[in-house]
């Protein structure tokens, strides 16, 4: 079990999400980067989706049964009782240990894997927080100062404690411009070249107002919608960019609704979407457009990645 | 990944459909779900399939053959569920009742009747965990959104905004006019399998319980 002794931010209980109830207003919700989090959860020998401590901010927790953990995600800072500990390396904890962790710009959200999976009972299928219907996590809420988190059985044996993982890297916000590959939306072509040619020959700024439901961006040029597009709602999910009457773009975050009414200029798909997790308002980005040839090299590549991870964890895996 | 699809048909038959096509695309593509909107559904897989355009013809072929099946049978043996909800318009959660009867120009009991004789429909669920989008609203109740978005409304108000309207399950900003309260557990997580109170071409109708004094 660990025990919540500081919590500076938000900290809440998350898997891949709540998905299979979006019919019923649910959002797919989960950590921000999922891609992470499954090899986080590889290396302790848990199952692909089981649920993790995602913080943002500065978190200290209090070791009060045996247990192993790994920081699954890059960037932040974790301590354990005052000396540096990495990411993607797997730390046993003993009772009194403390483990002391601080996220920064180039990690917002710390992801805390621990073997065996944070423990909280399922909620339609999941253990994800949905703050807005007090839904899953620890009571459906944040987590406060003196929560004890449940921690489940362990299944299988965790990655030796000799090797560290690099783990994946998400991209960085700080001093250039990201290029986040995209492809074409449902109403690329009905919204016309205009909007086209804006879309992709400037860069967007991430406003102060951006949430885990999406990135709000703000271009030099309004990307004006001349067609007057009216639609009626249509299903959204994390990875579309939506175009306000406004004309500047939203993009769909993991706790995006699962229901919007505006245009679909573009999708930034699952491969991609996971290395824009850490936020960092201010920080600057562009889109590139993908066709399905080059979208197949992307996925390829990604799913090489992850194959490479799982056997990198099985060659250090007794 | 997700596909759209829109075909001609009246909401509760298209709910019929949709319900139908999950059951059955889930024995093909684990973790697929249909997700009805307005006149029209989508399918989302949860991950990207090596081939998605090979996939999109073959979901394509399988709704084809399953709407040409069900258009005969079972769409038409569906019923539709009916619910009455009590209503306290105006009062605490209904705060925009009267600013919305001057904008239209009628009367607080005018439009209290007139959103009370109409019966609504649920077209589809969104926004929020168990939020209906009614569609039925009087073309005279047609307005559009506040100006400027309330940072909470609470739950079980009743609202309405672009031609629909709804009952909030849970606290949330909102930017729809609110006309009143319904006391009616509109969410139940522990209902797997549907948790949602109202459903897709569930039909509603709202009774007036008096006016709450302010």
């Amino acid at each position: 079990m660990l025990k919540i002794i500081r919590a500076n931010g938000l900290g809440l209980v998350n898997d891949l999400g709540r998905w299979g109830y979006q019919h019923q207003g649910v959002p797919i919700g989960g950590v921000m980067d999922p891609v992470s989090l499954r090899v986080g959860n590889w290396a302790l020998g848990n199952a692909d989706g089981q649920a993790c401590l995602e913080l943002m901010g500065q978190f200290e927790l209090l070791c009060s049964a045996p247990c192993k953990v790994l920081m699954a995600s890059r960037g932040g800072r974790m301590l354990i009782n005052r000396k540096q500990a990495v990411a993607g390396r797997v730390y046993a904890l003993e009772v009194g240990d403390v483990l002391y962790i601080q996220g920064n710009a180039s990690g917002v959200w710390s992801m805390l894997c621990v073997a065996g999976g944070i423990d909280t009972p399922l909620v339609l299928g999941s253990r994800s927080t949905c703050l807005q219907a007090s839904l899953g996590g620890l009571g459906g809420r944040a987590l406060q100062v003196g929560d004890s988190i449940p921690i489940g059985q362990v299944q299988a044996p965790a990655m030796a404690d000799t090797h560290t993982l690099a783990m994946p890297t998400p991209a960085s916000w700080l001093g250039h411009t990201l290029v986040v590959p995209c492809l074409p939306g449902p109403d690329w072509e009905t919204l016309g070249t205009t909007v086209q040619h804006a879309f992709v020959e400037q860069s967007f700024s991430i406003q102060a107002d951006s949430s885990r439901m999406g990135y709000r961006l703000l271009g030099d040029r309004p990307l004006l919608n001349p067609s007057s597009l009216s639609l009626k709602s249509h299903v959204v999910l994390p990875g579309l960019v939506q175009l306000p009457p406004g004309g500047h773009p939203i993009l769909l975050m993991a706790e995006a609704q699962v229901t919007g009414g505006y245009p679909r200029l573009a999708v930034v798909p699952q491969c991609v979407i996971w290395t824009l997790a850490h936020c960092v308002p201010g920080g600057r980005l562009r889109f590139e457009m993908l066709n399905w040839v080059t979208w197949a090299r992307l996925n390829t590549r990604h799913l090489r990645m992850m194959k490479a991870y799982r056997h990198a964890i099985e060659c250090h895996s007794d | 990944m997700q596909v759209d699809f829109k075909p001609h048909m009246a909401v509760h038959q298209l709910a019929a459909l949709v319900r139908q096509l999950q059951t059955d695309l889930q024995h093909r593509w684990p973790g697929a779900q249909c997700i009805q909107t307005h006149a029209a559904f989508s399918v989302m897989l949860p991950t990207a399939p090596p081939d998605p355009l090979r996939l999109l013809a073959q979901v394509e072929d399988q709704l084809t053959a399953l709407l040409a099946q069900l258009q005969q049978s079972e769409l038409r043996a569906q019923s539709t569920r009916c619910h009455v909800f009590k209503t306290h318009y105006g009062g605490l959660h209904g705060e925009d009742l009267s600013t919305l009867a001057e904008h239209l120009g009628i009367t607080e009991t005018a439009l209290i009747q007139s959103h009370s004789e109409a019966e609504y429909t649920v077209e589809f669920l969104g926004f929020l965990p168990g939020f209906a989008y009614l569609a039925g609203l009087p073309k005279a109740l047609h307005v559009p959104r506040r100006a400027t978005p309330r940072a909470r409304v609470a739950p079980g108000t009743l609202a309405l905004a672009g031609g629909y309207c709804a009952v909030y399950p849970w606290q949330s900003p909102g930017g729809w006019h609110c006309i009143g309260r319904v006391d009616a557990e509109l969410f139940d997580p522990s209902n797997k399998d549907r948790p949602s109170f109202l459903q897709p071409g569930d039909r509603v109708v709202f009774v007036p319980e008096g006016k709450c004094s302010k």
